[in-house]
């Protein structure tokens, strides 16, 4: 770093690397960290040899051994795989995302590495076997929507990661095996801080699991599976009274004076609990027992519970400190005005359709009226997902003025293509509005009649967009063209069922290298279309994803044939070798 | 500028009457009976309209519509609150099947729920109660139900687990 001729360096050239580690350490953001490292040579060698957590969002975005070569020091990384719309069946199920090649070039590479997150992976047991032997001081796993292990991995585990904290499975598809991962914790383990089994549907040994719970002391986070019965989940809060975070479980049965009494007791000693859920078949007998608790909650998600009625009013409305809210349509638009006039606080709410396919073919009564309450009277909430059966543009044209500080705004009204139900005019006076006064909107996603004129303004007005779905909108190419020319910091775009082509694609192609991915289904795209997009960006993967069993090349399919789905991203390190039949990269 | 680009289809100009002629094409039937969309081929059409009857098919699979998660929807498809009707009152009720396992437990529940007026019809037995040839059980109701087929039977004749795939919603029979 010496300069040998021409004017004097800066005095902060020549410092040791050390300091300048020392002083990214205080740059928490990733893209602050990248920007550092783009300065200069010196810069970008502190950075990368600094860097304690590493997001990949994208897996496939770069190879795993460069990801660990580049930044040797790692010692929490995190990694996605499939696109968002994969939770929803739009994805063929051996697509990929596959957490091996991760796990094994952070096996060698980063033997001291502590955490380790998937989201949306195939995780088979052997990656939870080598996670196990690898690293011996593991201590986070968080697995979310992965699939391909079963308990046995978990046993690995339990069994070889004696420094192990946490341990968060969300959502994921676990084949139970009958292992019993839950007692192969040593009699002597007593770290555990965070334990999240809720996806799992078999029985676990509620011995094994209350000795565990008493002996770790540290424990703040327990969420329970639905094979606890509610007896059982009373008798583990006596056990772990300091609690933050509970799951639990299913929470059902015939009310009893005995067992009410038990569970209302275990609950006053919780005094430290803030974040509540649980599956909660309808028990309303059972809410008041949670109402010394109300008061202390910061976090209520009820997105699986089907209580409804006056007593799940009655219950919400103690809990005057929620920051955030999940619950099902059935909270109706009443009990939305109840959390309007007394969850003051609230940033987040999300309320899910209870019957979403119809199958009940019952009347929810939840409009747009709950909505425009909520917004109305919660000056801090910033993030909504709603889903709803009717919409106008007025609710939404009231709802962007009272809250221009929404972040997140997703909305599904349930039937594709809804107009305004009292105008039958499109929505898109009302989206508009919303992009228009929420400056700082970072996620959209729209539902409903929509033409091209919203996407204008969305073109026009989304700086700050991160993350765009569409369903069922828009007319023509224009549409997304309108999109792709504007949205400034769009990364990521989900689109469905849209009358969008190859035109806007290509005239917007550089783009796509600015941005994570695209994904488009149901659109109008062609073989042909998609060929000369991956001709032109080859930094770009260029997916055609058929139903698996349609396997047709599609080098001899003609230029016009249509391309169901399609998915697209840039990345480091070429097409992936790890394709099956029904995937073809152009 | 869109026009210079080439992008738009002939017809596509900008102008919202253009916009109005796709919307309105689905708007018409929309306002008819909220069906499903011709786009979405399922070979029948399925209505659910205001007045609150019952479809009496599923929906039409369309893939991934709404998007809620396939843990998500398991969980739907497995909550069973059916609508109970009284003949004569005006407000229904809804009851949960999963949490009864038995036709004593789903009239004992029955029973609390609508109390009859009149004197010895009210009570709820601890006991199964095997259903007797016009269906009464021990609190005097005649409960009835819709099936899978849209047919109103007679509730007690079909072991329960049948009984409680393939109910709709029941109604009880002064």
């Amino acid at each position: 770093m010496g300069r040998a001729a021409g004017p004097a360096a800066p005095p902060w050239h020549s410092l040791p690397d050390e300091v300048w580690e020392h002083a990214f350490s205080f740059l928490p953001a990733d893209a602050d960290r990248g920007a550092a490292a783009c300065a200069c040579h010196g810069w970008l060698r502190a950075e990368r040899r600094s860097r304690r957590r590493l997001v990949v969002p994208n897996c496939y975005a770069t190879d795993p051994r460069d990801a660990v070569d580049r930044f040797p020091s790692v010692r929490a990384a995190e990694v996605k795989g499939k696109p968002h719309f994969a939770d929803f069946g739009l994805l063929p199920p051996s697509w990929g995302a596959y957490a091996a090649p991760w796990v094994a070039a952070a096996a060698d590479g980063w033997p001291l590495l502590e955490e380790l997150s998937f989201k949306r992976m195939f995780v088979t047991d052997e990656c939870l076997e080598m996670i196990a032997s690898s690293f011996r001081n593991f201590q986070v796993l968080r697995l979310n929507s992965c699939e391909g292990f079963t308990t046995a991995g978990l046993a690995a585990i339990t069994e070889g990661c004696r420094n192990l904290k946490e341990l968060d499975l969300q959502e994921n598809y676990i084949d139970d095996c009958s292992s019993h991962w839950l007692s192969n914790f040593p009699e002597c383990y007593t770290s555990l801080e965070a334990l999240n089994f809720s996806c799992l549907h078999g029985e676990v040994n509620f011995t094994v699991l209350e000795r565990l719970v008493s002996r770790c002391r540290n424990l703040k986070t327990l969420k329970l599976n639905n094979a606890i019965p509610l007896d059982n989940v009373a008798s583990l809060l006596r056990k772990a009274p300091q609690i933050i975070e509970l799951g639990t479980g299913k929470f059902s049965a015939d009310y009893h004076p005995d067992l009410f009494a038990k569970v209302e007791a275990a609950f006053a000693g919780c005094t430290s609990l803030r974040r509540l859920s649980g599956t909660w078949d309808a028990v309303p007998d059972y809410l008041p027992a949670f109402y010394c608790v109300c008061e202390g909650l910061t976090s209520l998600n009820l997105s699986y519970a089907t209580v409804q009625g006056p007593e799940l009013i009655k219950f919400i409305s103690r809990c005057k400190n929620l920051l955030q809210l999940w619950v099902m349509d059935l909270i109706e638009d009443h009990g939305l005005s109840v959390v309007a006039s007394s969850c003051s606080k609230l940033q987040e709410l999300r309320v899910f359709p209870s019957d979403p396919f119809g199958h009940n073919g019952g009347q929810v009564f939840l409009t747009e009226r709950g909505l425009v309450d909520v917004s109305a009277s919660c000056p801090k909430l910033e993030s909504v997902l709603y889903f709803c059966s009717r919409m106008t543009n007025e609710a939404l044209v009231m709802i962007a003025k009272n809250r221009p500080n929404f972040t997140c705004f997703r909305l599904a009204l349930l039937e594709p293509r809804s107009p305004d139900y009292i105008t039958r005019q499109p929505l898109d006076a009302g989206f508009s509005a919303i992009v228009e006064s929420c400056k700082g909107l970072r996620r959209l996603s729209m539902s409903g009649l929509l033409t091209d004129l919203v996407f204008k303004s969305i073109g026009a007005h989304a700086d700050r967009l991160e993350m765009l779905s569409l369903a069922f909108a828009g007319d023509s190419d224009l549409g997304l063209n309108d999109i792709l020319s504007g949205c400034k910091s769009l990364k990521k775009l989900e689109i469905r069922d849209c009358p969008f082509g190859d035109k806007a694609l290509l005239a917007n192609a550089a783009k796509l290298e600015t941005m994570r991915s695209l994904w488009m289904n149901s659109c109008s795209l062609t073989v042909g279309g998609c060929r000369l997009l991956a001709l032109k960006m080859p930094h770009l993967t260029v997916e055609i994803i058929n139903d698996p069993g349609e396997t047709c090349p599609v080098e001899s399919l003609p230029f016009d044939s249509p391309v169901e789905k399609l998915y697209v991203y840039r990345t480091l390190a070429g097409p992936r070798s790890d394709t099956p039949d029904c995937v073809q990269i152009v | 500028m869109e026009l210079e680009l080439g992008l738009a289809p002939p017809n596509s100009t900008g102008r919202s009457d253009r916009k109005r002629g796709f919307g309105e094409a689905f708007e018409e039937a929309a306002a008819a009976a909220p069906t499903t969309l011709p786009l979405f081929d399922d070979g029948s059409s399925s209505s659910s309209n205001s007045s609150g009857s019952i479809i009496k098919n599923k929906k039409p699979a369309l893939v991934g519509w709404p998007p809620v998660s396939s843990a998500r929807s398991r969980a739907s498809s497995s909550g069973r609150h059916v609508k109970v009707r009284k003949e004569g009152a005006a407000i229904g009720r809804k009851v949960d099947l999963s949490l009864h396992g038995s036709y004593g437990g789903l009239r004992a529940t029955l029973a609390r729920m609508f109390p009859a007026d009149q004197a010895g019809c009210v009570g709820t037995s601890d006991e199964e109660v095997v259903a007797d040839g016009d269906g009464r059980g021990a609190a005097g109701l005649v409960v009835t139900y819709e099936d899978a087929d849209g047919d109103w039977m007679l509730v007690g004749d079909v072991p329960w687990e049948d009984f409680a795939r393939s109910v709709k919603r029941l109604r009880i029979l002064l």
